[in-house]
């Protein structure tokens, strides 16, 4: 069964919880109130913490233990004074999130030990606030803590992230205590944060509200407020409750009015009023949408969604804000403050899928491996150079253990040194490797594994940079690119049909060494294409027909052959010769011993990666295709240095075969020619 | 330098000779091993055993050893001893008209040792074991100093070996002490005194506790004998000083002051044999006499603080004198009889003594130096090819967490072995693309790993 994973939406006033669990997941209620929202609020009681709803209903008794929240001082990295006693958010946070532990605990029925935190935008990489957030989940008892930028969180929110392709870009719009516009792109287990903007808005809107409740009710407020002791700092807390609940309830009325406490006379709040003086907040918030796109360097055109989220997201200004601002059609959830745990829970519902698996290791490298005395030490120095060989019994390195005694690491056989793995001076233990070749004697025991077989009845290319293969249908109806790796397709050209059958097709290596097919159909129209841009550079007809086709890339001609006309007891072939540019006949003649003359025309591209012998990038080892009798062919691969052989592959092509590397060394191909049909075989090396 | 050509390290690694330096406060001592064989390198002006610890610039060279005591005299502010004490504040100094760390004094002094090394052995040395107080802690720069001033001196392979350890390898008369046993070392050098506890062992002894005196060497009652001298001899001494010199800070003053001394040292010496001595400042001057009782007299505070020293150590470490097998006493002061006899009245336990207790630290080290078990470690070797495990790191880095593997466990293909965390927070399971069983863990948890980086060796 996959691990629980607990996520914490930690507002820096309310916090959201979901419980993951395989590829469920729900949100967790709060125990005190049953809400999915819960209050983000920290009560230090003589007993302990308390976090939630029992800090709410504690904090009229303790007010001056009471806080809001401890995200805020986490992010402001400073300290919080419950009564004369100094906490940090960090501390306070860990309290917290013991509690939400316990409680899903609770509710799920054992343990969770891995959670998602969701933390601000504004925590780039490396943000030390990012380790407190970390350090909190540590302590609450998490092993696993994972961290998620709320503004990537909101973005893959499955409620408004639905139908983007890979690689979309997503404004993401949080309005909380705080509020930050974030660019996002939306790739999978790689999506990422682009730019960002933070500002305390959702704090300075409920500012500007108290500040008016206190200018209207100046006559019952004030008395309140000044109160000695307690009392004051009560009233306080409870006016900042009352105009954010008055706020909340304009979401879905023009106009409210409520009473602070049942003696005083009510105060009247209308969407009119809010909406002046949300007016520098929203302001704020369509330039910095702007300043965000520029950034990264986009523009509202590119964007594919914009994302409104955050309880704040709920004023009823932010939306039509926000679309004239940017031209853009918004999307908010039904539920805009669970946007950042859905979209949290979402990602650690994908948490087995982040898995990278080991890279196959090279077939020429192995590891030599000691164990350093005391299992630490110092490296002192290398005594072998990369590259260089070694007999056995060479002192190869040397180290110095903490009791300074220095030790020379021996290697027992030869071999030679291909990478140190370490520098000198650095902390080495309990182990120290270094990459050595293998023995010849070892490459021959143990093949490469062959990784793919490929084939098509056509022709294969390797590119001239080694990168790509390409695979040419014979009769010229597509041309598909494959990465050399793992071969799979990464592009396809389809030329135009012509109408006419297509008879033949191959690819070759153009001018500039851009690739191009060209094809022939079965009434002798010759169609030159431009494979990267699929544009047509030429066409022509040579009505003689062909038999057999050449191609000269170096001066980009073609020349047909046709059989003429019998002369005794020959028969004499004409060859005509045309040039690829402009289609343009350039020269006819007959001449049996063409061929022979002008070895530079070839049915297949001379240019290409493949050959017939071919050094390694890193030039330590050869390949040569020989033929070894009877229609068969022998591949054969030498160790440079020690001309030993190390491996070797047979096979029987009717044609020919031939033999290239790929750009970075690691893999080694053969192509094995038949009429009508191509293979490709790919060793991992 | 031919060097390395001569004596390759990899072809014959058991004779590769290695230069043993005890280097003291005001003197030292060195020894050439090789295999079981040791060579004492003598001083090659004295031919003495031990090297003064001294250094004189005259304004070209650095003159060493004897070379610079005799030059002393001459120009006392072109001369250096006792530099071994700078190496903590490694602060530089005035010599003649040049300025010189104490880091390049011990180079120059290491220097001169090596080339006569060298001399003597007929072949390139490149290895040195160098002993340092026990006073040096693991991280102390005194350590990497030492061994950057060894690796100046054209020793490219340096080994420290701490005081107390390399003495209680000593050879000495009577049996030689048992793994386990606890022993007090009793180390009263020309410039300081020291005191260590140590556990012995087979191949290394542990250091439990060490204790020093910086103002309590030989050197110190070498003054007290010679103020003594200056006190009794005034009526003979006062009629040459005025006579030699017009005021106090006349050379010839000073010269007088350094025979006096010397003379003292000289009497102190003698007494180590005989019960009393008579000898001669000038041959016109009246006999000298001095017996052991007064020397033992004239000492016996000082000897007193080294005593306190060891007891002060004892109840420091928390080991009643009673658990100590032994106490070993080495340096130059020990040769006085008082010291054992202050010992033995205060401690009550055996006494081991060494034969030259200036040259037990070298011998010591030098013995310790083929006992201390090979300095060779192959390669791991098995007949399954071991297989790197490394991985495409999202982003290139991350930090390591832990491993869900343990060595030696088997694991399937696509289990997840190590989890890690990208710098942007999210975590990552490396997992495996083919079964197999892992065999040794290269990275660290906590630590900052990268992609491509061999993590693990395994085995199929």
């Amino acid at each position: 069964m996959a691990e629980p994973i607990l996520v914490v939406d930690v507002g820096t006033s309310a916090t959201r919880v979901a419980l993951v669990v395989g590829d469920q997941s729900g949100l967790l209620r709060e125990p005190g109130t049953g809400s999915l929202v819960w209050p983000s609020s920290v009560c230090l009681d003589d007993g302990g913490y308390l976090v939630g709803t029992a800090a709410e209903r504690r904090k009229r008794a303790i007010p001056r233990r009471y806080i809001d929240g401890p995200r805020r001082a986490v992010d402001a990295q400073a300290s919080m004074w419950l009564e004369g006693r100094e906490v940090t958010g960090g501390e306070a946070l860990g309290a917290y999130l013991t509690v939400v532990r316990a409680e899903a605990r609770q509710q799920f029925g054992a343990d969770v030990d891995r959670v998602t935190l969701t933390t601000p935008a504004a925590y780039l990489p490396g943000d030390p606030r990012g380790d407190v957030l970390i350090a909190a989940g540590e302590a609450a008892g998490f092993s696993d803590v994972e961290l998620l930028s709320s503004a990537v969180a909101v973005a893959v929110d499955p409620e408004t992230g639905g139908g983007l392709p890979g690689g979309a870009l997503v404004l993401t719009c949080v309005l909380g205590a705080t509020w930050t516009v974030s660019l996002v792109q939306v790739r999978g287990n790689h999506t990422v944060q682009l730019a960002q903007e933070t500002s305390a808005a959702g704090h300075d809107l409920d500012a500007l509200l108290i500040n008016d409740l206190r200018s209207e009710g100046r006559a019952w407020l004030e008395p309140l407020l000044a109160a000695p002791g307690d009392a004051g700092l009560r009233a306080y807390y409870e006016a900042i409750d009352f105009v954010r609940r008055l706020k909340h309830q304009l979401a879905d009325a023009e106009e409210v009015a409520d009473h602070l406490t049942p003696i005083t006379p009510p105060y009247r709040l209308t969407r009119e009023w809010l909406a002046a003086f949300a007016e520098p907040v929203l302001r704020w918030l369509a330039t910095s949408c702007h300043a965000v796109l520029a950034a990264a360097g986009a523009t509202p055109a590119d964007l594919g969604a914009v994302v409104l989220a955050g309880g704040g997201a709920r004023l009823p200004m932010a939306e039509p804000t926000l679309r004239a601002a940017l031209g853009h059609p918004v999307r908010r959830a039904a539920e805009p403050e669970l946007a950042a745990a859905r979209g949290a829970a979402r990602w650690s519902v994908g948490a087995l899928s982040r898995a990278v698996p080991a890279e196959r290791p090279s077939w020429r490298i192995e590891p030599v491996a000691w164990d350093v005395p005391g299992g630490r030490g110092e490296l002192v120095r290398w005594l072998v150079p990369e590259g260089e060989p070694y007999p056995a019994g060479a002192v190869v390195a040397r180290v110095r253990v903490p009791d300074d005694r220095v030790f020379d690491l021996v290697a027992p056989q030869a071999g030679t040194l291909l990478a140190h793995r370490a520098t000198p001076g650095q902390q080495v233990g309990p182990v120290l490797v270094a990459s050595a070749a293998k023995t010849p004697k070892a490459l021959a025991e143990h093949p490469p594994p062959l990784e793919h077989r490929l084939e098509v009845a056509g022709s294969w290319l390797l590119t001239p940079d080694r990168k790509r293969l390409v695979e040419c249908d014979g009769a010229g109806r597509y041309v598909r690119y494959r990465a050399v790796g793992d071969t799979a397709v990464i592009g396809e050209f389809v030329p135009e049909a012509s109408g006419a059958a297509p008879v033949g097709g191959r690819v070759f290596v153009g001018p500039d060494g851009r690739l191009c097919l060209v094809a022939w159909d079965s009434e002798s129209w010759f169609s030159v294409w431009d494979v990267d841009t699929g544009k047509l550079v030429t066409r022509f007809r040579d009505p003689a027909g062909a038999s057999d086709v050449r191609v000269n890339e170096i001066e980009w001609r073609l020349a047909t052959e046709a059989e003429g006309k019998a002369v005794g007891r020959y028969r004499r072939s004409t060859f005509t010769i045309w040039d690829l540019r402009t289609g343009g006949r350039v020269d006819k003649v007959t001449d049996e011993a063409w061929i022979r003359r002008h070895p530079d025309y070839s049915g297949r591209s001379r240019t290409q990666g493949f050959g017939a012998t071919v050094a390694s990038p890193d030039g330590q080892l050869r390949a040569a295709m020989a033929e070894a009798g009877a229609g068969s062919w022998v591949l054969l691969v030498h160790d440079i240095a020690t001309e030993q052989e190390v491996f070797r592959a047979r096979e029987s092509p009717d044609r020919r075969a031939l033999v290239g590397f790929s750009a970075d060394g690691r893999h080694l191909l053969a192509n094995w020619e038949s009429e009508g049909r191509s293979l490709v075989d790919v060793w991992h090396v | 330098m031919s060097g390395t050509s001569e004596s390759p390290p990899s072809s014959r690694p058991r004779d590769t000779p290695v230069l043993v330096v005890d280097f003291g406060t005001t003197t030292s001592a060195a020894t050439v091993v090789a295999g079981e064989e040791a060579w004492p390198v003598p001083e090659p002006v004295t031919g003495a055993a031990t090297w003064p610890s001294a250094v004189f610039w005259d304004g070209q060279q650095m003159l060493v050893g004897a070379l610079a005591e005799r030059r002393k005299r001459s120009e006392p502010e072109s001369f250096a001893a006792e530099f071994k004490r700078g190496l903590a504040a490694d602060s530089s100094v005035v010599l003649g008209r040049r300025r010189f760390r104490p880091v390049e004094q011990v180079v120059a002094l290491l220097a001169a040792v090596r080339a006569e090394a060298e001399r003597l052995h007929g072949a390139a040395i490149s290895r040195v074991l160098i002993t340092v107080p026990a006073g040096y802690g693991p991280s102390d720069p005194r350590r990497a100093r030492m061994i950057a001033a060894a690796e100046a001196a054209g020793l490219d392979t340096v080994e420290l070996l701490p005081e107390p350890v390399a003495a209680a390898f000593a050879p000495m008369a009577g049996p030689p002490f048992a793994p386990g046993d606890l022993v007090l070392v009793y180390d009263l050098g020309g410039g300081s005194f020291d005191a260590a506890l140590v556990r012995i062992g087979e191949r290394w002894h542990e250091v439990l506790g060490h204790a020093t005196l910086d103002d309590c060497g030989g050197r110190d009652l070498d003054a007290l004998l010679a103020g003594r001298i200056h006190a009794d001899g005034q009526e003979w001494l006062a009629p040459l000083l005025s006579s030699a010199a017009a005021s106090p800070s006349d050379p010839a003053t000073l010269r007088l002051g350094m025979a006096v001394t010397d003379f003292a040292r000289r009497l102190k010496h003698q007494l180590s044999a005989a019960p009393a001595v008579e000898d001669f400042f000038l041959p016109n001057a009246p006999a000298y006499r001095l017996t052991q009782a007064d020397l033992r007299a004239l000492a016996a505070p000082l000897l007193g603080r080294t005593v306190a020293c060891c007891t002060d150590l004892l109840a420091r470490v928390g080991v009643p004198p009673h658990q100590v097998a032994a106490i070993l006493t080495v340096g130059g002061g020990s040769r006085m009889p008082a010291v054992g006899e202050l010992l033995q009245q205060a401690l009550r336990l055996p006494l081991h003594k060494v034969e030259d207790p200036d040259l037990a630290v070298v011998r010591g080290a030098a013995r310790w130096l083929p006992h201390s078990g090979p300095r060779r470690v192959p390669a791991a070797t098995s007949p399954e090819p071991s297989i790197p495990l490394s991985f495409a790191i999202p982003g290139g880095s991350a930090r390591l967490l832990r491993w869900l593997v343990a060595p030696g466990q088997a694991y399937v293909a696509g289990v997840p072995l190590a989890r890690v965390r990208l710098p942007g927070g999210a975590l990552w399971d490396l997992t495996a693309r083919v079964p197999g069983t892992l065999d040794r863990l290269l990275a660290a948890p906590g630590s900052e790993v990268t992609a491509h980086e061999w993590l693990a060796l395994a085995r199929p």
